[in-house]
């Protein structure tokens, strides 16, 4: 049962990243991350709508019939999200500010629904609660990866700390959004791939050690 | 293959819906809750000022539209005069509901200071971005004098109600369209368009600095600097500043003695 639960989280943090792999919700990822703390209150947002919704899916996908599921889960998403902008406006007015219409925007945000198609519909709601999690803290790594990159390259700060005094604006800009994306999913694809690989050797290595274990037993019983 | 509608039918689509109008009604009774916790105190005094305002949207300010600026208005950080576009009546009253006191202000409206264009003599032939600014770069523009219009447009770009046409490759602002916001005043990278008051009678169509000869040779139509206009003034309203005339409007009566002196014609009856 504990191996089910890390399996979902390994999921969701690496193997189908929701940003990196899957390359979804790309709107906020390109638009929030031109500095390291507009990107982390981004995907700490989407992290609790995207666990809250795939939690209430899960608990009422007995009760939601097969043909208004997916009415059904905009308007959950829907008032997730207005109930989040309205606690924001009242207690982070700064983040509300800085998130403008991106904001909002989160109803449509593919991940969010994708999760709860894909998987809240299906499963418990203890499951459902760890995916959402896991996707939600993986999509908030990427988006702050990616904000620390841009923010340092852009303006030579780090969440707002200026560390050295150069920037290339082009990086805070939509095109270096775009460059540094293509970027990262390139070097994460890449790193995923060589640990996947180097993982399958082991696994090979081993079974065939077994096999000569096993060989070597026979021997000594014969 | 299409099923027959029978009662069945119509049952459980009243289910359906049920179930999905009473998610619905539960979801929207815990927004209004929330809501009413969540609740806000906006400034009244906003709602009132965002009204009063022009409402152009136009940026001339600095603010990101009208709203934004009503707000910087209530915080302290903008001052009234920063916009031009709301009448001054408008502004009598935004200061009432602010407590803050206004003196009287005049309505302006923009006006380019040159009349150069094709009586100005080009430089050279420039053929690159349609863009006055990326021009201006390029050893100061490609008219010979350094203060004239180069006549690409980029105020005509810039202005919010299309008051800005192009005439002859000087750009012209239509007096009766412009709403004095600044943008094009911002816009133009040789700065010659400014703020007149809407009643002066004559401006000034050259903003050339150079000497007599200098304009000569650059420009059929440019202030040479002889101060004609300033001796004969009957009012002295009109001083030479680093070779141009400069027109105190609170002062000017409008008599046309400048306009009729100027040998070059250079201060126009607008």
């Amino acid at each position: 049962m504990k191996n089910k639960y890390g399996k979902i989280t390994l999921d969701g943090l690496i193997f189908n990243n929701p940003t990196f792999v899957l390359v979804l919700g790309t709107c906020p990822t390109l638009a929030m991350t031109s500095n390291a703390s507009d990107a982390f209150g981004m995907g700490i947002s989407v992290l609790v709508v995207l666990t809250l919704s795939n939690i209430i899916i899960s608990a009422l996908r007995r009760i939601i019939p097969n043909a208004v599921r997916i009415p059904a889960f905009i308007v959950i998403i829907a008032t997730l999200v207005t109930l989040l902008k309205l606690f924001l406006n009242k207690f982070i007015p700064d983040l509300y500010a800085s998130m403008g219409t991106f904001l909002p925007l989160i109803v449509v945000n593919c991940m969010i629904l994708g999760r709860a198609e894909a998987y809240a519909s299906k499963n418990g709601v203890l499951a459902s609660a760890v995916d959402g999690i896991a996707n939600g803290i993986g999509f908030t790594v990427s988006l702050v990866a990616m904000g620390i990159i841009r923010e340092f390259i852009g303006s030579g700060s780090i969440f707002g700390l200026q560390i050295m005094d150069f920037g290339i604006s082009f990086f805070a800009m939509p095109m270096g959004a775009f460059m540094v994306y293509g970027i990262c999913i390139a070097l994460f694809v890449y790193i995923l791939e060589s640990i996947q690989r180097a993982m399958r050797i082991k696994k090979t290595k081993r079974l065939h050690g077994e096999l000569l274990n096993g060989e070597e037993l026979n021997k000594e019983e014969a | 293959m299409i099923s027959e509608i029978t009662a069945n039918t119509w049952v459980t689509v009243g289910i359906v819906a049920g179930i999905f109008c009473g998610i619905a009604l539960a979801l929207t009774i815990l927004i209004l809750v929330v809501s009413r916790i969540c609740k806000i105190d906006t400034d009244e005094k906003l709602e009132q000022i965002i009204e009063k305002l022009a409402g152009a949207n136009c940026g001339g300010c600095g603010c990101s539209g009208c709203s934004g600026f009503a707000e910087k208005l209530c915080k302290g950080e903008c001052n009234l005069s920063d916009c031009h576009v709301t009448s001054p009546e408008s502004k009598q009253e935004i200061a009432k509901i602010l407590g803050v006191e206004i003196g009287d202000e005049e309505p302006t409206v923009a006006c380019v200071k040159c009349a150069g264009g094709s009586n100005a003599v080009d430089l050279y032939a420039y053929s690159g971005i349609d863009s006055c600014v990326y021009n201006a770069q390029l050893f100061k523009g490609a008219k010979t004098c350094d203060d004239g219009c180069l006549g690409l447009g980029t105020c005509l770009r810039s202005c919010p109600e299309r008051a800005i046409s192009i005439v002859d490759g000087v750009s012209v602002i239509d007096p009766d369209v412009c709403i004095s916001c600044g943008m094009c005043i911002n816009a133009c990278p040789k700065k010659l368009i400014e703020r007149i008051p809407v009643k002066a009678k004559i401006y000034v169509a050259c903003s050339s600095h150079c000497k007599g000869k200098e304009v000569m040779n650059a420009c059929k139509v440019g202030c040479i600097a002889c101060g004609l206009c300033a001796k004969f003034c009957p009012e002295k309203a009109i001083t030479m500043e680093n070779n141009i005339p400069h027109i105190d409007y609170t002062k000017c009566s409008g008599c046309m003695t400048c306009v009729a002196k100027c040998p070059r014609k250079v201060i126009k009856i607008r």
